[in-house]
């Protein structure tokens, strides 16, 4: 289960790690927002360099968020090949039976490509720079004027947090019970389909049982403890806006009014 | 006085099975109690009924002079922490002092008191060196300790532990009864173990013994202990210095005490040197 580091944190002491993570959120969502502004190519370059500036102020190894792209790559290549094939546009450049490939097909598979991958890199920096802790939090308090409409953003808060803190544990069952039921002869790497079928069973019904065993001991303990949802609580965990956020977030502002000055008057 | 009060309780799943019947007890404001029993004799239920996590099907329970129903719930259990069975189950936090926090933070705490707070009970319990510490970095000793201390930052005068122990592995085992002892010697907090260690509840103040849903027998460690013949018919063992105790007075050898193992052997070895 050591493939698991995708996309995971990584604490270094950088400029991007002290940042925020509100602002961080907040950066993300401006960039998938400004992927999908048509400026061309001196747009994307534009983001593309933004990326690679925090990429090195984040002190993140690219090795590790190229990883990230590791698992996505069959279905990037599915995309493209897909995209190539039923777009019907522009000049015939290639024709072979009843594959025909236009030009315009590659041009518009390129952005396709290029747009994956800024938003992939930019939320691995995102999880790879930010403790899941706080990140919760910043996700809490962003989703606060939600509250307004009654949506239950505590709540969700308190969810996410808890499915942070219990995926090594569930690893950990997982591992356990495989290991009981290879004991009994259960394999888990051989055989035929439906006997893998068998195996997986063997594994998710007790996971399954054993997840439900865990949560109700959860919910106890938490009441236990003085959890009443949607009672007010205090938070031990909290955050400040410091001046690098401010100026974090006017950069990003600014990256956006240049991107949608270059898609009117640029191109 | 009395912390806790309970009158022909009852609790009944779904009307068919009796998991506790007719059970009255009183526990005694800063005594050390042990309930033990067999499994499936009731015992984890109990608890879970004093701490207001299940509903009863009959009779009363007061804590704190206050009858447990709905309205009284959010006061009594702010009297009552719990220490659970399985370390992994009930650590909430993603680190040792956010799971110490939690409670805090539900008790309306302002966040700037809270790390003085945690720190005090880390310490109280040892693990105020892994304050950072993830829980699946963590043994199962620790993750009970952590628990305790969680438990001791919301400051309850009742900590009842449900089976806190079974779960460890000897060492740890050790180290959480020593903590339990050590808590009930310096505190003035009242310690309900639900258990089926035999030696722990043989150093407790006083002894409930249950059997199907029935209180089968209770009063002093010495009083409880003194009749191995009906414990082992309810599948209870009796501690291993009152089997010494029995053994040795088959063979018509009388020794001044029998508190402990240690105690037993210095005893008999005093008696050689008489002899």
């Amino acid at each position: 289960m050591n493939n698991f580091t995708i996309g995971k944190y990584l604490p270094l002491d950088s400029f991007v790690h002290k940042l925020d993570p509100r602002t961080k959120i907040i950066m993300l969502l401006l960039i998938m927002g400004a992927v999908f502004i048509k400026s061309g190519w001196i747009g994307y370059f534009i983001i593309l360099g933004f990326i690679a500036l925090s990429l090195i102020l984040s002190k993140i190894k690219i090795s590790y968020v190229l990883n990230a792209f590791k698992p996505l790559i069959m279905m990037m290549v599915f995309l493209i090949v897909i995209n190539v094939l039923v777009i019907k546009e522009g000049n015939l450049i290639f024709s072979y039976g009843f594959i025909k490939i236009y030009d315009k097909a590659i041009l518009d598979t390129l952005y396709i490509s290029v747009r994956l991958l800024i938003m992939i890199s930019a939320s691995t920096i995102l999880t790879m720079s930010s403790n899941p802790l706080d990140l919760t939090v910043g996700i809490e308090k962003l989703l606060k004027p939600l509250g307004r409409f009654n949506f239950p953003y505590e709540d969700v808060a308190m969810m996410i947090s808890i499915a942070l803190r219990f995926i090594p544990t569930i690893i950990e069952e997982t591992q356990k019970i495989m290991n009981a039921q290879r004991s009994r002869g259960v394999d888990y790497e051989e055989g035929k389909i439906k006997e893998k079928i068998q195996a997986v069973l063997s594994l998710i019904v007790p996971l399954f049982s054993t997840s439900l065993n865990m949560a109700e001991d959860l919910a106890s303990a938490m009441e236990a403890r003085g959890y009443i949802p949607q009672e007010p609580r205090t938070r031990y965990r909290d955050l400040k806006y410091n001046i690098k956020d401010y100026i974090v977030f006017l950069i990003g502002v600014l990256l956006v009014v240049l991107l949608v000055w270059v898609s009117y008057y640029a191109i | 006085m009395n912390i806790i009060e309970i009158k022909n309780l009852k609790f009944t799943y779904d009307n068919k099975e009796v998991i506790l019947d007719d059970v009255s007890l009183e526990i005694k404001k800063g005594s050390y109690t042990t309930i033990i029993g067999h499994n499936g004799s009731g015992k984890s239920t109990l608890a879970r009924l004093i701490a207001g996590l299940l509903d009863k099907s009959g009779g009363d329970i007061w804590v704190n002079g206050l009858l447990l129903k709905e309205e009284n719930l959010k006061h009594i259990r702010k009297e009552i922490g719990i220490v659970f069975q399985n370390p992994d189950n009930q650590f909430i936090g993603s680190s040792v002092k956010d799971d110490i926090a939690f409670g805090l933070e539900n008790k309306c705490i302002n966040p700037k008191e809270m790390d003085d707070i945690i720190f005090k009970y880390a310490s109280r319990v040892g693990m105020e060196n892994f304050l950072d510490k993830e829980p699946h970095l963590l043994s199962g000793g620790q993750k009970q300790r952590v628990a305790i201390a969680s438990v001791l930052a919301i400051n309850p005068s009742i900590i009842i532990f449900d089976e806190a122990t079974s779960m460890l592995d000897p060492k740890g085992k050790k180290e959480i009864k020593d903590l339990i002892k050590n808590l009930h010697k310096d505190s003035d907090k009242t310690i309900i173990s639900i258990t089926h260690d035999i030696e722990e509840a043989y150093h407790s103040d006083y002894i409930y013994v249950l059997n199907k849903g029935k209180i089968f027998k209770k009063g002093k460690p010495n009083e409880i202990f003194n009749n191995s013949k009906e414990l082992n018919n309810i599948k209870l063992d009796v501690p291993f210095n009152v089997k010494i105790k029995e053994e040795l007075e088959k063979n018509k050898i009388k020794i001044e005490s029998y508190n402990s193992v240690e105690e037993i052997v210095e005893n008999l070895c005093r008696l050689k040197l008489k002899n």
